[in-house]
C-alpha cells in the first residue's frame, strides 16, 4: 500500500454504474527517506468510502487489490482508501501524526 | 518476493472493514548487497516483524490472499529473512 | 514468465505455512536470447532443486505457484520457479 495525501477531489457525473455515489479524491504518494516522510512522484485518483479530507494522510491500496474492498466488487477502480492514517512512526520516532 | 528492511510502522484507527486490526509496516525495499531498491511502502504483517528486521515481501492481489475472505492489500510480509547466500 | 538466472537462497525459519519446506531462491531475471540481466533480483519459490548458477523460469502468477505448491488459495506466493531450463536459441 502507499501512504499518500488527500490533495483535491473529482467530481463527475457521467461515469460507469459501479462508481455510484462514492467519492473520487487525488493522493499524492509519500516515502519515508532517511527517517523522514517526504512527498514521491506518483499522483493517482482514489475511491475512498471512509471520508478522507483535504490534507488527511490516507492508505491506498493499488491494483485489483483495490475491488477487495468493502463495496467495491463490482466498482471498475484501481485505487481506494483503506484506512486513514494516525500516524507514522520510523525507527521508533513519530514522523507524522494527526492533529 | 522482494527482500526489504522494516524502517516503522503505520497507526491507523479508521480503516474499511475488511481490513481487520492487522499490523501494518513501513518497508524499504532491499537489493541483496543491502542497497535501497524502489520507494518505501506499507504492508500488512503476518509473521511479528520487528523494527529493524529484514523481511521478504508479496505485491499484488496475491498478498491478499492469506484471509478468507481476502484483505483488501496489495502487499504482505510473508517470511523473516535468517540470513541469504549471495553470489552476484 | 521471464528467464532468470538463479544467484542464491534466502533461509527464513517464521514464514507464510505456504511455504513450509520450500527453497526460497534470488532469481536475477536474464534476456533469453542475448543473456543481459534485465531488471532486479528478487526471491521466487523452488521446489524444482534449482542450484546457484541454474537458468531457470519463472511464473509471477500466483495460481501456477498454488498449484506447484499443492496449496489451497490461501498461499501469498507469486514468483515460483517452474522450469529449469536447457537452452534457449533464437529462431
Amino acid at each position: 500500500m502507499m501512504i499518500a495525501k488527500v490533495v483535491a477531489t473529482v467530481v463527475a457525473t457521467v461515469k460507469d454504474a459501479g462508481f455510484d455515489t462514492k467519492k473520487l479524491i487525488v493522493v499524492h504518494a509519500h516515502v519515508l527517506k532517511d527517517g523522514q516522510l517526504i512527498p514521491g512522484q506518483t499522483v493517482v485518483v482514489a475511491n475512498d468510502d471512509l471520508g478522507a479530507g483535504e490534507g488527511d494522510f490516507v492508505l491506498v491500496t493499488q491494483g485489483s487489490s483495490a475491488r477487495l474492498a468493502p463495496g467495491m466488487k463490482n466498482c471498475a477502480t484501481d485505487a481506494v482508501v483503506i484506512a486513514l492514517i494516525d500516524r507514522i512512526d520510523a525507527n521508533g520516532q513519530p514522523v507524522f501524526y494527526k492533529k | 518476493m522482494y527482500m526489504a528492511r522494516v524502517m516503522g510502522q503505520v497507526e491507523a484507527s479508521v480503516r474499511a472493514a475488511g481490513l481487520g486490526p492487522h499490523r501494518l509496516v513501513v518497508l524499504q525495499p532491499l537489493d541483496f548487497q543491502q542497497q535501497p531498491i524502489r520507494w518505501t511502502l506499507v504492508a500488512i504483517d503476518l509473521v511479528g516483524a520487528a523494527d529493524g528486521s529484514l523481511v521478504a515481501y508479496e505485491e499484488g492481489r496475491e498478498a491478499a490472499n492469506p484471509y478468507d475472505p481476502p484483505l483488501p492489500v496489495d502487499a504482505c510480509v510473508v517470511a523473516l529473512v535468517d540470513g541469504y547466500n549471495y553470489q552476484p | 514468465m521471464f528467464t532468470a538466472v538463479v544467484k542464491g537462497s534466502v533461509t527464513s525459519t517464521v514464514k507464510h505455512p505456504s511455504m513450509k519446506g520450500v527453497r526460497l531462491m534470488i532469481v536475477q531475471p536474464v534476456d533469453p536470447v542475448a543473456g543481459i540481466s534485465s531488471g532486479l533480483p528478487q526471491i521466487a519459490a523452488d521446489v524444482l532443486g534449482a542450484g546457484i548458477g541454474t537458468r531457470v523460469l519463472v511464473s509471477s502468477d500466483g495460481r501456477a505457484a498454488q498449484d506447484m505448491l499443492k496449496m489451497d488459495k490461501f498461499s501469498p506466493v507469486r514468483l515460483m520457479i517452474t522450469a529449469l531450463v536447457d537452452d534457449a536459441a533464437k529462431t
